[in-house]
């Protein structure tokens, strides 16, 4: 968290969100579960952070609150010296034309009944940045920055594959120029060999246009290759962050630990760790108390099941929250 | 620009949804029957033999004839003349209440779907209220305080179809929201406005137009069952139930009085549905072609 | 795989439980037919996991669906070849015969257990109720049954656990019970198709694990159907690799990591992302074709850099670097 320049392009600080359900018949019982539980953390302009964590830690709600998809309960998000939370509608607005998202499925993200000169034309002109005969060409100049030919400008989403899709998803969170883009798992949807292709061009827009992304994904070996620094999430906290590849070759908390033993790789003798471990996350409804990894953590004290460890520096650019960690 | 050579996009071919409409037998019959009824009821002026409110004391209760087609009724007017006259008020009444109906309905089901909170638990609260009154029995207690006018009889059956359509309406928009291009338009920095109406309200109209035309036909019985009950336009102006009402009073002497506006109504209610049902199934990408 | 084997009431004991041999496997689109498994063979020992790999449109989902007789009837077909479970023809078994096999000889396991449970019913029901209808079980004996079945899945709490519905269950939990179900007739052969692809990855490797130790104690015979190669490199002894329809690579699994030969194959693990070591994430140009745009011969060609005129031929599945194991469908990379 130290290592960042002085004045981070967005600064995320103990951002909270909590969502209630009810449920249960006859009586219905509220729960609430707390998908962001004091997050925190920066990223620099042109820098790729990423976010991992397993399903229900949060990291997609970090983009959703940021991008004021959804209220926040409490912390601070500050982009470009703007606080974001506090931000009028109209301000709202030229922020959003900085801070954009590209989703994980494009099929549900573009509207299906819209042509894609419409779709990314549409952005140009709601923010008065083209109008008339001027969108066309300033869309195909989107297409041709993502790969895609001229001719995919009055076709349908329908009429894509998958990764064309994405692409098509990735040119219209350029439409507006951005500084930042959240990527919520943009290539989990895809496969392998498209996979590779989607983010090689998004690392070469990340180079030509100095773009900085939060890259969200469950997956470390694409993570690996993208992102420059990464904040592994676990129950809506921040457990560790760090540079790559140092977070990978050598996690210091014990959850980064499972997650790269866990994670297999297309080689034999690096199989996957199998083990009986039973521990399976807990219900984000009532995390344990203490460390919320510790009924799985083989390290675990006396300590980790009282007190929360909080996020400290463990060595240059390296924090954890463990209590355990050095 | 990537290392991969950009890829072509893939024509793959979706059958239109007009394109499968006009596969849809069922649909086309019904389409045929309902515009042949709405050319009669525009052309009345020209194509009525009679005019539908002259009497004639010496026709009193004709027979069906090569003059008469339909007969005459208790005043000897002409049935044919007064059911295509009929079918003018009676097919005005059902599109402009259930058009009412639906623009009303579907805004209010989007903003509160949409939206969602306390103005939307509101609204769903009110309109199962409504939803729990049956339709009839609605449009009557309104006819009944409102007074019959033909105003007032479209406002009545108007009332009965919003809380329908809102709830359709509401339904969509929160599966629509669902999806992750109401939350892209949002990013992008479009108004809640402009997301609603272009974006979502396109997407659910497939959905609409099927219950829309449902809607038609079942606003049209309402109209009848109104008329008959004699709570519609006031006499001697000609609608389907109020003919139907009037040849009750004579079946007896002339069955064919009560026969040929009962079989318009039955001939457009049938069409109307078939058009619903064979809409649906065009527009359902899962059914077969 | 030279002898055919004898009739099923001895069968049970020799031979490979599963058999498939010169399978095809097409999906008809009006009067067209176009064959989305092509000539594929392959048999599977007790023990022995293969796993079938490729990417979406491969044919390893349709292969899998051939041989649990699971097509979706009137869009594809087995046109050609032979499905031989645990002595049984099942192409040339009445529809009847299929049914008795399915879940009894031969159970099935897939990638979304929510969807593929019964979300009304209890998890114990769903269990036993295999052991019902294929062994005659009474409804008590049945949930008895079903209660060893989730505690040697390792589900907490099993017994107390039989009246839960599916959706009190974790995702990981959820494809213990699939497992449970699965296997609770002790069948002799697993068809797993994409089992831990919708699990996060610390739950995969526990199911993983389970697997391969279910696996040992049962003798199971076991067809992965995946399309990651770490999940293929950790758990299968041998790799197919599929696309568009064709086998293109058939190897034990340490010589395929060793020496990827096929152009596909190698371009599969060039792209592939990797926590730690050199290399990775080299896309492969273009995309799959369609079905109705797939190439005569090869049907890697319209990708491929090795690309000769030969290609317009289809190459045979011919051995490479002299071992009989290690297969290849490619004109350049075969032995000559």
């Amino acid at each position: 968290m130290n290592a960042i320049p002085a004045t981070p392009l967005l600064d995320i600080r103990d951002l909270r969100k909590s969502f209630t359900s009810r449920r249960g018949w006859p009586i219905a019982r509220t729960s609430v579960v707390k998908a962001l539980d004091g997050v925190s953390f920066t990223v620099g302009a042109g820098e790729v952070v990423g976010v991992v964590g397993e399903s229900g830690c949060g990291k997609s709600t970090v983009a959703r609150v940021a991008l004021r998809l959804q209220e926040a309960d409490g912390g601070s998000v500050n982009f470009d010296g703007a606080d974001v939370l506090e931000a009028s509608k109209i301000d709202m607005r030229a922020i959003r034309r900085r801070m954009q998202m590209v989703f994980q499925d494009p099929s549900s993200s573009l509207d299906g009944r819209q042509r894609i000169v419409d779709a990314l034309g549409e952005p140009l002109r709601v923010h008065g940045l083209a109008s008339g005969a001027a969108v066309r060409p300033m869309v195909a100049r989107l297409l041709d920055e993502v790969g895609l030919p001229n001719s995919a400008l009055d076709r349908y989403p329908h009429e894509f594959s998958g990764g064309q899709r994405q692409r098509i998803g990735i040119a219209r969170a350029l439409a507006l120029g951005p500084d930042l883009i959240f990527a919520d798992e943009p290539v989990s949807a895809l496969d392998v060999s498209v996979q590779a292709q989607i983010l090689k061009l998004l690392e070469t827009l990340r180079a030509e246009r100095h773009l900085a992304f939060v890259f969200i994904s469950h997956d470390l070996g694409v993570v690996r290759y993208f992102c420059r620094r990464v904040v592994v999430m676990y129950l809506g906290r921040v457990v560790e962050t760090g540079p790559v590849p140092e977070i990978f070759v050598d996690p210091r908390h014990p959850y980064t630990r499972l997650l790269k033993v866990s994670s297999p790789e297309p080689d034999p003798t690096r199989a996957v760790a199998m083990t009986f471990q039973e521990g399976e996350p807990p219900s984000p409804v009532d995390p344990p108390k203490g460390c919320h990894f510790h009924p799985r953590c083989p390290l675990a004290i006396d300590r980790c099941r009282v007190e929360s460890p909080v996020l400290r520096d463990v060595a240059p650019g390296r924090s954890v929250a463990c209590h355990l960690a050095t | 620009m990537t290392a991969a050579a950009p890829p072509a996009p893939q024509p793959r071919r979706r059958l239109s949804v007009l394109g499968k409409a006009l596969r849809n037998v069922g649909l086309v019959l019904g389409a045929v029957i309902v515009v042949a009824m709405i050319a009669a009821a525009l052309g009345a002026p020209w194509i009525a033999p009679y005019d539908p409110d002259a009497q004639d004391v010496l026709l009193v209760l004709g027979t069906p004839d090569s003059v008469h087609w339909f007969g005459t009724d208790a005043f000897g007017r002409d049935v044919l003349s007064r059911v295509l006259w009929g079918a003018r008020v009676s097919l005005y009444v059902g599109f402009v209440a259930t058009a009412a109906g639906v623009v009303i309905g579907t805004v209010i089901g989007v903003i509160s779907g949409y939206y969602g909170g306390i103005v939307d638990r509101l609204v769903v609260a009110a309109t199962d209220v409504l939803l729990s009154f049956p339709q009839l029995i609605m449009g009557l207690l309104l006819v009944a305080v409102l007074g019959a006018s033909l105003t007032n009889l479209i406002i009545a059956i108007a009332v009965t179809a919003v809380p329908a359509f809102i709830r359709m309406a509401r339904g969509s928009t929160l599966a629509m929201r669902e999806r992750d291009f109401v939350d892209a338009c949002r990013s992008l920095g479009f108004s809640d406005f402009r997301i609603m109406f272009v974006h979502v309200l396109p997407n659910i109209l497939d959905e609409l137009v099927v219950m829309a035309s449902l809607w038609l036909a079942s606003a049209i019985r309402t109209e009848s069952t109104l008329a008959f009950i004699g709570l519609s336009v006031p006499p001697p102006t000609a609608t389907w139930g109020g003919i139907v009402r009037e040849g009750f009073d004579n079946l007896l002497d002339g069955p064919w009085l009560a026969l040929f506006p009962s079989l318009a109504i039955l001939a457009v209610m049938i069409g109307l549905n078939m058009i619903g049902d064979g809409l649906r199934d065009a527009s359902d990408p899962r059914a077969p072609q | 795989m030279t002898a055919i084997p004898a009739p099923a009431a001895t069968a049970a004991t020799d031979g490979p439980p599963l058999i498939v041999e010169h399978l095809t496997t097409s999906i008809h689109v009006g009067s067209d037919r176009h064959d989305v498994v092509r000539d594929i063979s392959f048999s599977i020992g007790p023990r022995e996991t293969l796993a079938l790999v490729g990417e979406s449109g491969c044919g390893k989902s349709m292969t899998a669906l051939s041989v649990m007789g699971l097509l979706p009837a009137g869009v594809a077909s087995v046109t050609a070849g032979r499905i031989v479970v645990d002595g049984v023809d099942m192409t040339a078994a009445a529809e009847a015969k299929r049914e008795s096999m399915r879940g009894d000889r031969i159970g099935m396991i897939f990638q979304e257990p929510m969807t593929s449970l019964n979300p009304v019913l209890p998890i114990g029901f769903q269990v036993g109720e295999a052991l019902m209808q294929h062994h005659g079980l009474t409804r008590k004996q049945a949930r008895a049954r079903a209660c060893e079945l989730l505690e040697r899945v390792r589900v907490p709490a099993a017994a107390d656990r039989l009246d839960a519905y599916p959706h009190q269950f974790s995702g990981g939990m959820r494809q213990r019970v699939m497992i449970a179900l699965a296997l609770a007739c002790r069948p002799r052969v697993l068809i797993a198709d994409e089992p831990t692809t919708a699990l996060d990855v610390t739950i995969q490797a526990q199911v993983l694990a389970l697997l391969a130790d279910l696996q040992e104690k049962e003798g199971l015979a076991v067809l992965l159907i995946t399309h990651n190669l770490g999940v293929v490199a950790s758990v299968a002894d041998r790799v197919m690799v599929m696309y568009g329809g064709d086998v293109v690579e058939s190897a034990p699994v340490a010589a395929f990591f060793a020496r990827p030969t096929h152009p596909y194959s190698s371009a599969l693990l060039a792209a592939m992302p990797r926590i730690e070591g050199e290399g990775g994430l080299q896309p492969i140009p273009g995309q799959v074709p369609t079905l109705t745009e797939m190439p005569v011969g090869c049907r890697f060609q319209s990708r491929c850099p090795l690309r000769i005129d030969r290609c317009a031929l289809l190459p045979p599945l011919a051995a490479v670097g002299g071992d009989p194991d290690h297969r290849v469908r490619c004109w350049v990379r075969m032995d000559t």
